[in-house]
């Protein structure tokens, strides 16, 4: 029964599902289509996959039982859309920089900018279940062992993707240094 | 952190703010309230709205802050429960069953916290001293966990969870729950599983969760798997105790054709049983023109599930101190739209609401054996604008019930 009552509860959160989700997402939007951006190569797509993670949180409310999971749930719906809308899209995965970025390196001068583009491009480039642990680990600071339950593996798993994600653009820096 | 990774983390962070200053929230807002809108509609024909309304923002306060602690000393159960002798029937569950309510429940409710067609809950957390929740769950058998289609394939999926080290199933026990075929089991989750246990057909799931400990039932019922739960926080120290009652309380369950006929064994009044009447657009009209409430005929239809023959059939439930009223829709299911304590004088039947918000007094007239009713007082805020008086009179003054029973 989403969407009735208003109020906050005695934590100062609100209890009407409608309310509570619409705060979230003044509060995480831009958060999580960055997040999925990261994971996904067109913004589009990253938009319809923070979309699906709040309605699917909306739709869940009633059984949420810690409304101060619910950024964590979010953070996890964004991470799995974007497995989904990978795994939809596995044929094309072959990685053809996209047309923004070139662009963007093209304007950035400083020899910093271009080396940050170029890394951006090499995490782009790695395979989905390696740049998702990069992702995970670098930009959302979680561990090895989160990582893990969020992705359903193995620690060693975490530790085999994340030891190849590094090794691959420690190799693609050198490269290009 | 090495260079490399120092590198790796703030060209992440870069390129996800550079995302995020390009997406437009105020417009994606906008999308995601009318996704929102669309959801709320599918679904009003699952909601038991408008007079409990305020009830339900209690239970959404409820079930929303069950993290929270009990505020007092948790206390140990009375050994062995001597019962309630209420009977809850449900009404809206997919899967029907009754259930003598346990002492500990009774104590504070004779209505389930939260009924949906997938869900009842019965909740005394957070906040309580005595802190324990018991769930009934009809989950969809393509989405639960081993496909949910038998007993044993669910069972299969919650083994593969213990073998993965999610969980601790113990005290497994193959026995009967209201006749029919059952296993009851124990979990200690030493991961949350948020999926877990299982999924509704609305796509939203419940899990194992670290912070419960929980003893469960996987009954085959006639209209498929059930799954009951009874849970508490593992830092209770009567958790044990609290959940070695949970047999004494699947032995009061009885599902389908066999569950109780009678909402409760409570004295009758000469209200009680079951009252039906068919409300027609027509008739709703014309009831709202003569109270000069016509400005809100939309916006009380749009409450009303949807129905191709634009007829709804109302049945009352009455008890000796409730009553329950259910719109029938056209596919037959019944949708729980109001639920109120009652006072009957011969003449005058007045409805209330459990917390006193809503109050409503109707004059009564029985000829025929038919029941009219005509408001003559009616108090409350309005629901979303629209005065509880609209409501009062298309559901219980439009046309007059006559008994179903």
């Amino acid at each position: 029964m989403a969407g009735t009552g208003h109020g906050t509860g005695s934590d100062g959160f609100p209890t009407s599902a409608r309310d509570a989700v619409s705060t979230l997402f003044h509060l995480h939007h831009r958060r999580l289509v960055g997040l999925a951006s990261l994971l996904v190569d067109d913004h589009g797509s990253a938009e319809e996959i923070v979309q699906d993670a709040f309605e699917s949180l909306y739709r869940r409310w009633n059984g949420l039982r810690d409304p101060n999971a619910a950024v964590a749930y979010l953070d996890r719906s964004v991470v799995y859309g974007a497995r989904s809308w990978v795994r939809r899209r596995v044929t094309a995965r072959s990685f053809t920089p996209p047309e923004a970025g070139v662009e963007a390196s093209a304007e950035h001068a400083a020899v910093d900018g271009r080396r940050k583009e170029e890394l951006a491009e090499a995490i782009r480039a790695l395979p989905q279940r390696q740049r998702e642990v990069v992702v995970l680990r670098y930009y959302l600071d979680l561990s090895e062992e989160q990582i893990a339950a969020w992705l359903g593996v193995s620690t060693g798993s975490v530790k085999k993707h994340a030891f190849r994600a590094t090794a691959a653009l420690q190799r693609r820096m050198e490269a290009w240094a | 952190m090495t260079t490399l990774e120092s590198a790796i983390a703030a060209t992440l962070r870069a390129e996800a703010e550079e995302a995020a200053m390009t997406t437009d929230t105020p417009t994606e807002f906008e999308v995601l309230s009318s996704r929102l809108d669309d959801l709320d509609a599918s679904q009003r024909r699952r909601r038991r709205t408008w007079l409990v309304a305020a009830a339900a923002a209690v239970v959404l306060a409820v079930v929303a802050a069950v993290v929270l602690r009990p505020t007092s000393a948790p206390v140990a159960p009375a050994q062995p429960d001597a019962g309630s002798g209420i009977v809850f029937r449900s009404l809206v569950f997919d899967r029907p069953f009754s259930l003598r309510l346990p002492a500990w429940y009774a104590e504070v409710g004779r209505e389930a916290t939260q009924e949906s067609e997938q869900r009842v809950t019965f909740n005394r957390c957070p906040g309580d001293p005595v802190c324990i929740g018991l769930d009934v769950y009809a989950f969809t058998p393509t989405t639960a966990p081993g496909g949910g289609a038998t007993r044993p394939g669910m069972m299969a999926a919650y083994d593969s969870l213990a073998a993965s080290g999610a969980l601790r199933l113990t005290d497994r026990l193959d026995r009967e729950v209201g006749g029919l075929a059952a296993t009851t089991f124990s979990v200690i989750v030493t991961r949350t599983v948020e999926d877990g246990l299982g999924c509704f057909d609305n796509g939203s799931c419940e899990g194992f969760y670290e912070r419960d400990e929980a003893r469960y039932a996987v009954v085959e019922t006639p209209d498929g798997l059930v799954v009951v739960g009874m849970r508490t926080f593992a830092d209770n120290p009567y958790a044990d105790e609290w959940l070695a009652q949970f047999d004494q309380v699947l032995d009061g369950m009885r599902f389908g054709a066999d569950r109780e006929p009678a909402p409760s064994p409570a004295p009758r009044t000469e209200l009680s049983g079951v009252w039906e009447t068919t409300l027609t657009r027509p008739d709703i009209e014309q009831v709202l023109a003569a109270a000069g409430l016509s400005a809100y005929l939309d916006r009380a239809l749009a409450e009303l599930p949807r129905d191709r023959d634009r007829r709804w059939t109302v049945q009352l439930w009455v008890d000796a101190t409730r009553l329950r009223a259910s719109l029938i829709t056209e596919d037959g299911v019944p949708d729980l739209v109001d639920t109120r304590f009652y006072s009957w004088d011969g003449s005058r039947l007045t409805l209330v609401t459990e917390d006193g918000a809503y109050r409503s007094v109707f004059e009564a007239d029985r000829a025929d054996g038919r029941l009219r009713l005509t408001p003559v007082s009616v108090t409350g805020a309005p629901v979303d604008g629209v005065p509880i008086e609209v409501f009062e009179r298309m559901l219980y003054e439009t046309a007059a019930f006559r008994r179903a029973d």
